[in-house]
């Protein structure tokens, strides 16, 4: 009453084969979206710098938002006639338009011939009339530190350090005190002023769409965190997914061939 | 009883070189612009003068850095013979400050004052740097020899490598007569 079949110890082996075989295919054909994606996004980070891709930034409100990046408000504003500065996290505005570098502080900013002067508590940045920077000095051009506004007279400039009053000459650069009591002539300071709206509005749009770059949504798409701890997990899985289409692969070609 | 000793003390000797030559390696110290130039100048510094980008010279230091300046003027100290120049410029995403001195047309020393990325500071020691010393330019604002990278900090060589063009540029153009039209934009009230 045997009615097992002699040779199904033989086709074992066989039916296994073709059973890796199917799951080998089936997972080839899911993983060849990912390879395709991991491939492209590699690629990317691998030339990034030649892309400019650190350099290039995502505007798009709906991307900021899934980052969940919210541009700060204002800091603080200055009124420059028919133009404002503001100082927004560490970046500098005049009207909308972003002065390059990084700067910490704003403690004023005045009108001159040339055009403005912002001051920082220890850097004066000149700009002309067209909002182009002239040049920013600092503590190695003799700019006191601890500045904490600037203000204009009949003549001249003029810093508060402290208690003391400075008069700034910017072709010398030298800062001299003068007596508090005798002003030469009256110190209009400068103080802060509300940023007008709109202005407010397009200087948060402008910063948002500085914080994330191209580079860094690349990275994210290839790690999975782009989708979060979710897409990390992902990730994860098809590693293991690779590994085992490495592994059955190279089994299938050796059962093959004896 | 002196072999083990001796073994032992070479061993010390591994470790320590292993675990604080590396810190002591990192920890070259930045210093700022005001003591670079008081170093340079031996205490004795000299006032400051202006180089404006206008016109042609704007177009070459854009060529130099592959971007816009960012700023119309920029200071130096000394003479066209040997002047010190305190530039900031974009590694990744943060300026870097680096000192340089041009002596007769050459370099004489280039030094990171101030590196603010997470990553390249590796610029800042003296086995780098020391490469472009006795750097010049030939045609086109290209350095007389190629600069080995550093892996890991391509950005930041880069931008060492092309303040050190911009300086030895701008240290050309100290003795060329600036426009008249801009001597009105010099003075400042």
């Amino acid at each position: 009453m045997n009615d097992k079949n002699p040779n199904s110890e033989v086709r074992k082996p066989a039916f296994r084969l073709r059973s890796l075989l199917s799951l080998h295919r089936r997972m080839g054909i899911i993983s060849a979206l990912f390879v395709m994606l991991l491939s492209v996004s590699g690629l990317a980070i691998h030339h990034s710098p030649r892309l400019g891709l650190d350099g290039r930034f995502i505007t798009s409100s709906a991307m900021l938002s899934w980052y969940g990046i919210k541009a700060p408000d204002i800091t603080l504003g200055f009124d420059l006639g028919s133009h404002q500065a503001a100082l927004i996290a560490d970046a500098i505005y005049l009207d909308s338009k972003r002065l390059p570098g990084i700067f910490n502080s704003l403690t004023g900013a005045i009108e001159a011939e040339f055009g403005f002067v912002l001051a920082t508590s220890d850097q004066l940045i000149l700009l002309t009339e067209e909002g182009e920077v002239i040049e920013v000095l600092g503590s190695v051009s003799g700019v006191p530190k601890g500045m904490g506004a600037i203000g204009r007279g009949a003549a001249n400039i003029y810093l508060k350090v402290g208690d003391d009053n400075l008069v700034a000459d910017l072709n010398e650069l030298s800062w001299t005190p003068v007596s508090i009591s005798l002003p030469p002539d009256p110190i209009q300071w400068s103080v802060p002023v509300e940023t007008a709206t709109d202005i407010a509005t397009e200087i948060k749009a402008d910063y948002a769409g500085s914080l994330l770059s191209w580079d860094r949504l690349i990275l994210d798409i290839h790690s999975g965190r782009f989708l979060g701890g979710l897409g990390v997990l992902l990730v994860d899985i098809m590693a293991l997914l690779f590994m085992f289409m490495a592994i059955s692969g190279v089994w299938i070609w050796s059962r093959r061939r004896s | 009883m002196e072999i083990v000793k001796s073994r032992l003390f070479k061993s010390l000797l591994s470790v320590l070189a292993v675990t604080v030559l590396p810190v002591a390696l990192a920890s070259d110290d930045y210093i700022s612009a005001e003591e670079f130039l008081s170093r340079v100048f031996a205490g004795d510094m000299p006032a400051s003068d202006t180089i404006w980008l206008t016109g042609e010279k704007k177009g070459i230091v854009e060529d130099i850095l592959g971007h816009d300046p960012g700023f119309l003027r920029v200071r130096y100290w000394g003479n066209s013979a040997r002047s010190a120049w305190v530039l900031d410029e974009i590694g990744k995403i943060e300026p870097i400050t680096i000192g340089v001195v041009v002596n007769n047309s050459q370099i004489e020393e280039i030094k990171v004052l101030a590196f603010r990325e997470s990553r390249g500071w590796e610029i800042k020691h003296d086995f780098f740097t020391r490469q472009f010393n006795g750097a010049f330019m030939q045609a086109r604002q290209k350095l007389d020899r190629s600069i080995d990278g550093i892996s890991g900090a391509t950005l930041s060589v880069k931008a060492m490598t092309n303040v050190s063009r911009l300086a030895l540029y701008l240290a050309e153009s100290i003795s060329a007569p600036q426009l008249s039209t801009l001597n009105s934009r010099a003075k400042f009230k």
